[in-house]
């Protein structure tokens, strides 16, 4: 069966990514998409995750490097 | 018999000017170093294994072996000023920006510490800088040395003789091209702000493209969502 990755980034103008996955989409995900461009990363687990294990909320922040 | 004589002369003065103080050059000059530096940091990020020379102001970038993925767009996404090169094996593409050429221009010294490319490339450059004029040029170089400018000015200058002795000197306004320089430097320091402000709003996009050819590569399909002050990528993908 086809399995769907999501995954939902916000960027705003000062620079901050807020990056959110859904399906089986994961943190390697995250870190290939923010390789570099991170200066400040921290990932909270939202309630959900800890019923089904696959939701990560993930925010990083960039800008200035 | 006696007579009243008026002879008028017109004295060249110089005026020192303050068109701006030397403190705003020096803060223009650090914002514009934050600009360049930040938008060399994002750069490195996908210029990674990738030739680079520069010539003048222009930074040459050359993709030999085509590593880096919709280099192209990510460059114009920073706002640069990008043209392919002809001749090359694999992309190479000249890249300017008004950032480059005002740093050039307020610090007076080159600013890439990168070799020179072959001369069928430097044949190939045609970037004209916006900001090239000499004037301002001297006016800033001044200010940054002195803290003003002087300025040649004439100056009215009335005397009145009675029978040939020397009753009174009146000395009227001096005449000078003073409005037209501090026009031209204000218009041109708004010019910079401008370009500060266009170079942060660069950052943004360019790293938004940055994520976006990042995620297409990874076989993604991206869709974008401008919300207020932000903007939402939305990334699927089916395995």
């Amino acid at each position: 069966m086809n399995k769907e990755k999501k995954i939902i980034i916000n960027i705003d103008k000062n620079g901050n990514v807020e990056a959110e996955t859904f399906g089986t989409a994961c943190m390697a995900e995250i870190d290939k998409l923010m390789k570099d461009l991170a200066l400040v990363s921290e990932s909270t687990k939202k309630p959900e995750y800890f019923k089904t294990k696959v939701d990560i909320k993930t925010t990083v922040k960039i800008g200035v490097k | 018999m006696s007579c009243t004589t008026r002879k008028i002369i017109f004295e060249v003065v110089n005026i020192d000017l303050k068109v701006i103080s030397k403190e705003k050059i020096t803060e223009c000059l650090k914002k514009l170093e934050l600009c360049f530096n930040q938008l060399m940091d994002k750069l490195t990020i996908v210029l990674k294994n990738i030739k680079i020379y520069a010539y003048k102001n222009t930074l040459i970038v050359h993709d030999e072996y085509m590593v880096s993925h919709d280099l192209e767009n990510i460059l114009k996404a920073f706002n640069l000023n990008v043209k392919q090169l002809q001749g090359v094996k694999g992309n190479a593409y000249a890249i300017n920006s008004e950032v480059f050429e005002l740093l050039n221009f307020f610090k007076g010294e080159k600013i890439f510490d990168y070799e020179n490319p072959k001369n069928d490339i430097i044949n190939q450059l045609n970037f004209e800088s916006k900001f090239k004029d000499l004037q301002v040029k001297n006016i800033i170089n001044n200010i940054k040395e002195k803290g003003f400018i002087t300025v040649e000015g004439k100056q009215k200058i009335t005397e009145e003789y009675f029978d040939n002795d020397l009753r009174s000197t009146t000395k009227g306004e001096i005449i000078s091209d003073r409005k037209a320089i501090e026009d031209k430097t204000n218009d041109f320091m708004n010019q910079v702000k401008n370009e500060i402000l266009a170079s942060n709003e660069s950052l943004f996009h360019g790293t938004k493209q940055i994520i976006v050819s990042r995620a297409k590569s990874m076989g993604y399909t991206v869709g974008e969502v401008k919300k207020k002050d932000k903007v939402e990528l939305v990334l699927v993908r089916i395995d």
